[in-house]
């Protein structure tokens, strides 16, 4: 079994190298150093990032808000990752108002402030019983 | 050396092999869909000798590239918590313990690398955002593509053992966060980036998908467009417009007027654009198989050609394969909703065939050969 996989893995890669390498050097190039940015980025800027967000408010957010707080903070992260090629719109036509037609700024902010509200409710239903507001 | 700091490469806590067997599970699903979804979507435009894509069913590239484009979406918060799971990994010490250790590391850093092309390429084309990347999308995308393929493959290969003893892993927890409490919060935000943005597809979804990045509704006529008349450098047709016909018997020049009073037909067809947004309406125009009963080509087993105004550009010209080319739902439209298409929708005719990229539904038709 690992050796199929193995070997199926190593026929699509030799695929996908022999395509890759079917262009001229410039283009090449770019990919490289596209990727390689790409992947320095992440692995070494957006998780480490993460993880001393992470870090960071469990040190200093108290339970019960911790878990909500963290919870909102990766969701919020996520969708800013998306959403953040649209906020920016370098990609608008200015004569085409049909793409991108919304405002992704404003979006996003409505869509933080949910995750925020979440969070809220969440640390909310997580207090003891004593401390809540009797109805 | 520097040592990095300790909240990069403390292991355990609530990370475990079960967790990260579970998170690269549901990766490895979103990237086996767009890998299939693309290879075909890729194939359907640059057609390789023994392809053949039919003509139903009608919304099946619509749902295929759908799926392609929201699957690679909710891949990206799946993507970070999968390599936050074994991040600490990185940082093991000796790096390379032999030849089998170095292959499998080789393997990650590939699949990694290919994995986070992937997705940045992809989120960047539906936003427009080429200026950020040096080089061609499409075959930096695709063939990215089958390299993830191979070293994912690869990565499976080597962890197949930890896959199986995963099971019987229960790592403890981490702050008060549970194993099955991560892979909620990651189904939440794959889940929201879903729901914010499937509204350029699924219609229903329009007024919750804040970012999506087009909106069925909304541009001329109702549709959306993704090249407009003035960006093909068409600035207006004229009474002069003739409309080509070729095919072995012969040669038509028809003028709108002689168009419009061909047989009408009406179709009701989305369309489905590469970067994942769909919007469907109704068409009325001329059949094209009634175009090539004109000119002698209706019983013949040829492709047409289908060119446009357009003096240049990728997508000046499309090929309809023999059958589709003749199906009764495969029309020159000349109208949208009922009204004469908008000069950004192709006026005065386009192609709008079912089962189609929007890419290939080619606007400003100026020649149809047979």
């Amino acid at each position: 079994m690992r050796v199929l996989l193995a070997l199926a893995g190593l026929a699509l890669l030799g695929y996908g190298v022999a395509g890759w390498l079917d262009a001229p050097g410039h283009e090449l190039w770019g990919r490289l150093v596209f990727a390689a940015a790409a992947l320095v980025a992440h692995d070494f800027v957006v998780v480490p990032l993460v993880l001393a967000t992470a870090a960071l408010t469990t040190r200093f957010v108290p339970e019960p808000a911790r878990r909500p707080v963290q919870a909102a903070l990766a969701v919020g992260a996520a969708l800013t990752a998306v959403a953040l090629p649209f906020v920016i719109g370098a990609g608008r036509i200015a004569d085409n108002p049909s793409a991108f037609p919304q405002h992704y700024g404003r979006g996003l902010l409505i869509l933080l402030a949910l995750a925020g509200l979440g969070a809220a409710a969440w640390t909310a239903a997580r207090l003891p019983r004593g401390r809540r507001r009797k109805p | 050396m520097v040592r990095p700091p300790a909240f990069l490469t403390r292991p355990g806590g609530v990370r475990g092999p079960r967790l990260t067997v579970h998170l690269g599970a549901w990766l490895g699903i979103a990237f086996t869909i767009c890998l299939v979804t693309g290879v075909l979507s890729h194939y359907v435009q640059h057609p390789p000798g023994w392809w053949h894509w039919p003509a139903r069913p009608v919304q099946l590239y619509r749902i295929t590239q759908g799926l392609h484009v929201a699957s690679g979406l909710a891949a990206v918060p799946l993507l970070t918590a999968k390599i936050w799971s074994v991040f600490p990994k990185l940082f093991a010490w000796p790096p390379v313990r032999g030849l089998g250790h170095a292959l499998e590391r080789g393997a990650v850093g590939l699949l990694s690398a290919a994995a986070v092309f992937e997705l940045v390429t992809g989120v960047l084309n539906i936003a427009y955002w080429y200026s950020l990347m040096p080089f061609g999308f499409i075959g930096a995308h695709y063939w990215t593509a089958w390299i993830l393929a191979g070293a994912l493959l690869l990565h499976l290969a080597a962890k197949l053992p930890v896959i199986r003893d995963a099971r019987r892993a229960e790592p403890a927890g981490d702050g008060g966060w549970t194993r099955r409490g991560v892979l909620a919060l990651t189904g939440t935000a794959a889940g929201a980036i879903t729901l914010a943005t499937a509204g350029q597809t699924v219609a229903p979804l329009r007024r919750v998908s804040l970012l999506a990045p087009r909106l069925p509704g909304v541009g001329p006529q109702g549709v959306p467009v993704n090249k407009t008349a003035a960006a093909a450098g068409i600035v207006r047709v004229d009474e002069s417009y003739r409309l080509l016909v070729t095919g072995p018997a012969g040669r038509h020049a028809l003028s709108l007027a002689d168009l419009l009073a061909l047989p009408q037909a009406e179709a009701e067809l989305p369309i489905a654009c590469v970067e994942g947004w769909s919007a469907g309406a109704v068409w009325s125009g001329v059949r094209v198989a009634d175009l090539l009963r004109l000119v002698g080509a209706a019983g013949t087993g040829r492709p047409v050609t289908v060119e446009s105004l357009q003096a240049d550009g990728p997508y000046r010209a499309s090929v309809l394969e023999p059958g589709p080319a003749r199906d009764p739902l495969t029309l020159l439209a000349l109208r949208l909703g009922g009204e004469p298409l908008h000069l950004d929708h192709g006026y005065p005719c386009r192609l709008i065939a079912p089962n189609r990229p929007g890419v290939l539904q080619t606007k400003w038709v100026a020649r149809v050969i047979a």
